[in-house]
């Protein structure tokens, strides 16, 4: 058995298989991209564990997420964005930790997604858990993972086929995630529509709408479709249903009143600042947002309870009329000029000084 | 660190780099060996570096006192100690929280009213393993049936050394400390080799039971419903395969590696599925393991030599420890006493009938024995009796009403797998790995190797941790 010659051929046609699936992939028009990973989430979080500048933290949904550009704000603020904001999450357990588990007393923001921030009341909800997941890693992420990803990041960039990510979108070409894809029959149940990637993401965790999404009426068609609208618009055809989830959205109501009230109070008391920031929404995703959460009862409620300042944007003439693609993000560009409006609106009611 | 993760190439290739460097002599290699062996298990959780230190300490010293005293009660009191710091770390990393929920649910059965906090002590890695071995070289020493170690620096690295810290082979102080005494170095040929198998490990880890196997177990044995037979049984049949690939993938690569610095880690598994029984399985399944409750615990308390009541009592004791040592909850202790019970009547059916084994009802008896060690398998992978409760009655009372949660793929890429599994196993029941490979074309080798590292390329998977770092 002669392992040289083996081990040669074998590096030989390895290198071949492998070339020829990351140009396979990038003939299919795919590209590279960094994933918005809970290794990128608790970089962002260790910051905050250890305060260097004066900062501002972002907690929330893909919303403020997406709806936040870094780069803006770090040019138009003294302050150092930290983007803790994740894709379905709550932001009442972040809230919670940093109040419990952090001395950061500086500014927070906070998105507020009403499907999402009034949906979520307990540990076992779909959203709650999320931002668990991401609290719980950041807690206990071993050095070894530290290094993992900062030697992820430069294949990241490099190679198409190589992912690193927690979100399995149904665009990932790892061999788990193309197994997955290829389900037919519904045995347990219809299909889920594809989730496709719609993001680039940066290394300080700037995520953005892609140019793709932002332009590709189809992709943006594919996202509006994974938001499952038509489902949650036929949860009114049936009467008895729909008054009983009414009911039970109102003791969610109050269950996170009570819950964001405590946490929000005592983080004030130590000096923080808390600012509530709905980003926009349109469409169907609004009107049914409307129906179900009712500014009213929603959100005015929780800016009259906490007595914090709030930014809604329906009530600000310049954040009207902008492009969200898939109904419920902005494009990049319209990010941009969000957030720059938003450092101002934050200057004009005190919430920020106006650099030098 | 995880042999599935990048962190551990860049290790691996700088340690392999300083090791055939002309920078050191053969005793600097040993220490550069250590020091990157506490790196390993350090980059996991530094603090806990300490444990392994109070081990190595305890144990050289006992070692020490075992070879020189003669007086005989000082002798055990120095074996006492040893015992007592091992099995006191285990007792109560490990086994801590486990003891105070028994002791609070015995105090309410009893009346008392009382209710006590989880401690919610941290698990150090691969404590069950490390400890183990250093009790089998201070037993040892005891018993006077090995030497001792010649240099703290040789105990310190056959405590730690990092290819096998934290999940085993369970390596006994002769077969790995003498491996030390003098300068090792690959051949080529073994050094390629250890790649390969190195190769085949990660292939086994990220391929076959985090990729193709990890998703249907998980959702399976996460649902809280009774689900439809079909459901069940393939469930369980992935994590059969998952738990065999993940375990025996990380001892391919640990052996691997080994053999990389030109030294030698015995066989863990040897093609397991194909067992005809379930003394042949427990040769072939986790061997280090299972070698070492044979002689540290089966044997002491009476093996075969005290009579069949005795022989009976020992099997079910050692398989109820054995069950416990994998983690602290009672499913693990059905798990064990199912396999002591397996055990037992096969011993009680070998001594009143007489079988002979052939092709035909071996594959039979190879997939009854499969059949029954599947059974096993679910109180193993429940975290929860009720998990196992619900999970018996859907696949033995072929519910057709249950809930179907798998995808039709999902159901036959689990049957692929694992009938490719049952097969390999019975077809490699007799060779080994290496008496293939030599007979195989090298074109034909080079391409499988090739695929096996295409197939880990392109799963990557997120570095999920082998199932085998929590016992």
């Amino acid at each position: 058995m002669n392992l040289k010659r083996t081990f040669f051929l074998a590096l030989g046609i390895g290198l071949i298989l492998i070339i020829g699936w990351e140009w396979y992939w990038r003939s299919q028009g795919r590209v590279t991209g960094i994933d918005d990973n809970k290794a990128l989430w608790a970089r962002q979080m260790n910051k905050i564990k250890a305060p260097g500048t004066d900062q501002v933290v972002f907690i929330g949904s893909s919303r403020i997420l997406f709806d936040i550009q870094k780069e803006v704000w770090r040019n138009h603020s003294t302050k150092e964005p930290i983007m803790l904001g994740t894709q379905g999450a709550t932001p009442l357990p972040t809230l919670r930790y940093l109040v419990e588990e952090t001395n950061y007393k500086g500014l927070v923001v906070v998105g507020v997604a009403p499907d999402i921030f009034f949906w979520a009341s307990k540990e076992d909800d779909w959203s709650w858990k999320r931002i668990k997941t991401l609290l719980d890693y950041s807690d206990d992420q071993t050095y070894a993972q530290r290094i993992n990803q900062q030697l992820s990041i430069p294949l990241q960039r490099s190679f198409v086929f190589y992912r690193d990510g927690d979100e399995e979108w149904s665009d990932d070409v790892d061999l788990k995630t193309l197994l997955k894809n290829a389900r037919w029959g519904e045995r347990p149940g219809p299909i889920q529509p594809p989730f496709y990637n719609f993001e680039d993401v940066e290394v300080d965790r700037n995520v953005a709408m892609s140019e793709k999404a932002t332009n590709d009426t189809v992709l943006a068609h594919s996202v509006i479709k994974a938001w499952g609208l038509d489902e949650w618009e036929k949860e009114i055809n049936d009467s008895t249903e729909y008054d009983k989830m009414q009911k039970d959205l109102q003791l969610k109501r109050k269950d996170v009143l009570t819950y964001f009230l405590t946490y929000a109070d005592q983080y004030t008391q130590r000096g923080g600042t808390i600012v509530l920031v709905r980003c926009p929404s349109m469409g169907k995703y609004r009107e049914l947002e409307q129906r179900d959460y009712p500014r009213e009862q929603f959100w005015d409620s929780l800016v009259i309870k906490s007595k914090l300042p709030a930014i809604h944007f329906e009530d600000y003439p310049q954040l009207q009329g902008l492009n969200l693609p898939e109904l419920s993000h902005l494009s990049k560009e319209d990010a941009d000029y969000f957030t720059l409006e938003l450092i101002k609106i934050f200057e004009e009611q005190g919430i920020l000084t106006k650099p030098n | 660190m995880l042999f599935n993760s990048l962190s551990f190439v860049v290790f691996l290739v700088l340690v392999l780099g300083l090791y055939y460097s002309n920078i050191f002599n053969w005793n600097g290699k040993k220490r550069m060996l250590l020091f990157f062996s506490y790196v390993f298990y350090g980059l996991w959780n530094p603090p806990l570096v300490v444990l392994l230190w109070i081990s190595t300490i305890v144990d050289w010293q006992a070692g020490k006192k075992l070879a020189l005293l003669e007086d005989s009660k000082k002798r055990k009191l120095w074996l006492l100690l040893s015992m007592s710091v091992n099995l006191g770390f285990l007792a109560f990393f490990k086994y801590g929280d486990f003891l105070l929920e028994n002791f609070t649910a015995l105090m309410n059965l009893m009346g008392v009213n009382y209710e006590a906090q989880p401690m919610d002590i941290i698990l150090p890695m691969g404590i069950s393993f490390y400890t183990f071995q250093t009790m089998s070289y201070t037993i040892d020493m005891y018993h006077r049936k090995i030497e001792r170690a010649r240099t703290f620096l040789d105990f310190a690295l056959y405590v730690t050394f990092f290819p096998q810290l934290v999940a085993g082979p369970i390596v006994r102080a002769q077969d790995l400390i003498s491996q030390f005494y003098e300068e090792k170095k690959a051949t080529v040929q073994q050094f390629l080799w250890g790649l390969f198998l190195l190769t085949i490990g990660l292939f086994q880890k990220v391929v076959l039971a985090d990729t193709l196997l990890s998703g249907t177990a998980d959702r399976v044995f996460g649902s809280k419903d009774l689900l439809h037979s079909l459901d069940a049984w393939t469930g369980t049949l992935a994590f059969s395969g998952q738990i065999f690939f993940d375990f025996a993938g990380y001892s391919t690569c640990a052996i691997g590696i080994a053999l990389m610095l030109g030294i030698y880690l015995p066989d863990n598994f040897k093609y397991p599925y194909a067992s005809i029984g379930f003394s042949d399985l427990w040769k072939r399944w986790h061997i280090s393991l299972s070698t070492w409750l044979r002689d540290y615990l089966y044997i002491p308390l009476g093996g075969n030599r005290q009579g069949i009541t005795r022989m009976y009592v020992a099997l079910m004791l050692t398989m109820l420890l054995g069950g416990l040592w994998h983690g602290a909850a009672w499913t693990f202790v059905i798990w064990g006493a199912l396999h002591g019970i397996y055990l037992v009547t096969e011993r009680y059916l070998r001594n009143h009938f007489t079988l002979k084994i052939n092709a035909w009802n071996g594959i039979l008896l190879a997939l009854l024995t499969y059949f029954l060690v599947n059974v096993t398998w679910v109180f193993f992978r429940a975290r929860e009796f009720s998990t196992a409760k619900n999970m018996m009655t859907s696949m033995f009372f072929l519910n057709e009403e249950g809930e179907k949660i798998l995808y039709t793929l999902d159901i036959i890429k689990v049957f692929v797998v694992i009938t490719g599994l049952f097969l390999c196993h019975w077809w490699m029941r007799n060779t080994s790995l290496k008496e293939v490979a030599k007979k195989t074309n090298p074109w034909t080798f080079a391409l499988f190797w090739a695929l096996l590292l295409f197939g880990v390329i392109i799963s990557q998977g997120s570095g999920e941790q082998f199932i085998y770092f929590q016992f």
